[in-house]
């Protein structure tokens, strides 16, 4: 065999290997690539738990919250169909991926969740357990907000969290008639079970940006063992 | 069959050495020191830097370690880029770290420490570190929110948080859809 014949057939094998590769990675064949023992670009989903546990010692607090709002969904109750079923009943579009684990929603207009805030969230994020796919956090983020605005709606959000959860939040910054954005306002609550907040800041060409977390911080290592033995 | 099992143990492995990383971590007792002539000052004595304000390498190390990377772990959008196979966020911490006190005026090096606990080295190039990854602006915002947010919780004053998310901005774009 000729040495070109050889050159020819790496080549087509270096193409293909190329090519399959990068179809493995198009949003289609992302559970088969999981499959194959996952992209080095991302964790797989029950990394993320196990990261995910690890960051919750760090951050719970030492008592029980008095409650645990999650703009109206029931942290560890809630499903991953429940949410979709509330997000087709309004008309928002949301993409889930990792596995189930998350769940993304575009442009959802506050009056689609329970808060006191008004406008829209640019997105809001549901993290769903790797086990049963239960709630078990929710976020959300806007950007491009003015001062006022964004003051405003900060304010409906920490009096909404105060309401449910008490005036002592663990850490507190909140926005003066003079606040400017160029420095960080924000309310924390971290119990040992519930950590939330909001927080606001002004970014460079992003207008200000907000956003709200709320997490169920109850360690569930249990239910994370199990479904890594369930997707060995 | 035996490709399953391989993929099966990979998979534990890989999940229990991201567990004992993060359990581990890099477990510096000292900052480490730049290799070459770094600006060669000690940022506890002298250095009037918004680095040595927030405590040198070891003072962004530990909020990194004890606050900013676990609510960063916390959000699910961004927990997927920390965990991943390659780098704990134990490296990501150290990395990160020496980046911003070099860059706030600190004596660590820019790049190319070898995080002690897992051999990773430290790069340079943003977007290298990123490419693949199609990180969007909003996290990239989400991401700046939570270190900002978290600076403020620790008491960090407003003007050292600008400095921080300067920094940060400085790198938006070779993050940004590489």
């Amino acid at each position: 065999m000729t040495w070109w014949k050889w050159t020819v057939r790496v080549g087509a094998v270096a193409l293909g290997a190329t090519a399959v590769i990068g179809i493995l990675h198009m949003p289609m064949a992302r559970p088969l690539l999981a499959m194959l023992g996952a992209c080095p670009v991302k964790a797989t989903p029950g990394q993320t738990e196990i990261a995910r546990r690890a960051a919750l010692k760090k951050l719970r607090g030492a008592v029980p919250a008095p409650a645990r709002p999650a703009l109206g969904f029931d942290l560890e109750s809630t499903t991953l169909a429940d949410v979709q079923a509330w997000g087709r009943a309004r008309g928002i579009a949301c993409q889930a991926s990792m596995q189930d684990t998350l769940l993304k929603c575009e442009s959802v207009p506050a009056g689609a969740v329970t808060t006191r805030a008004s406008g829209t969230f640019d997105e809001v994020a549901f993290g769903f357990r790797l086990a049963d796919h239960r709630l078990v956090t929710v976020t959300t983020i806007s950007s491009g907000l003015d001062v006022s605005a964004a003051a405003t709606r900060f304010t409906a959000i920490a009096e909404m969290m105060e309401g449910a959860l008490g005036a002592a939040p663990t850490a507190k910054r909140l926005p003066t008639t003079a606040w400017d954005a160029r420095g960080p306002v924000f309310v924390e609550y971290r119990f040992v079970d519930y950590i939330a907040g909001v927080s606001a800041m002004g970014m460079q060409g992003r207008g200000v940006v907000m956003r709200e977390h709320y997490t169920s911080a109850r360690d569930d290592g249990d239910r994370t063992q199990a479904s890594l033995t369930v997707n060995r | 069959m035996s490709g399953l099992v391989s993929t099966g143990v990979r998979k534990l492995a890989a999940a229990a050495a991201v567990a004992v990383a993060l359990a581990a971590g890099p477990g510096y007792t000292t900052a480490p020191q730049a290799a070459g002539p770094e600006k060669g000052r000690d940022d506890r004595g002298g250095n009037t830097s918004v680095a040595a304000r927030l405590g040198g390498f070891m003072g962004i190390f530990n909020f990194l370690d004890r606050f900013a990377v676990p609510a960063e772990l916390a959000d699910p959008e961004i927990a997927p880029f920390f965990a991943n196979l390659t780098e704990t966020p134990g490296d990501i911490e150290t990395c990160l770290a020496m980046l911003l006190d070099h860059d706030l005026g600190g004596s660590s090096p820019h790049n190319g420490f070898i995080v002690p606990a897992t051999g990773h080295q430290c790069r340079s190039s943003m977007s290298n570190i990123h490419r693949g990854r199609n990180i969007p602006d909003r996290i990239i915002d989400k991401f700046i929110a939570i270190v900002g947010e978290q600076a403020a919780f620790v008491g960090v004053a407003d003007s050292d948080i600008a400095e921080v998310a300067k920094v940060l901005e400085r790198y938006r774009g070779g993050v940004r859809n590489k």
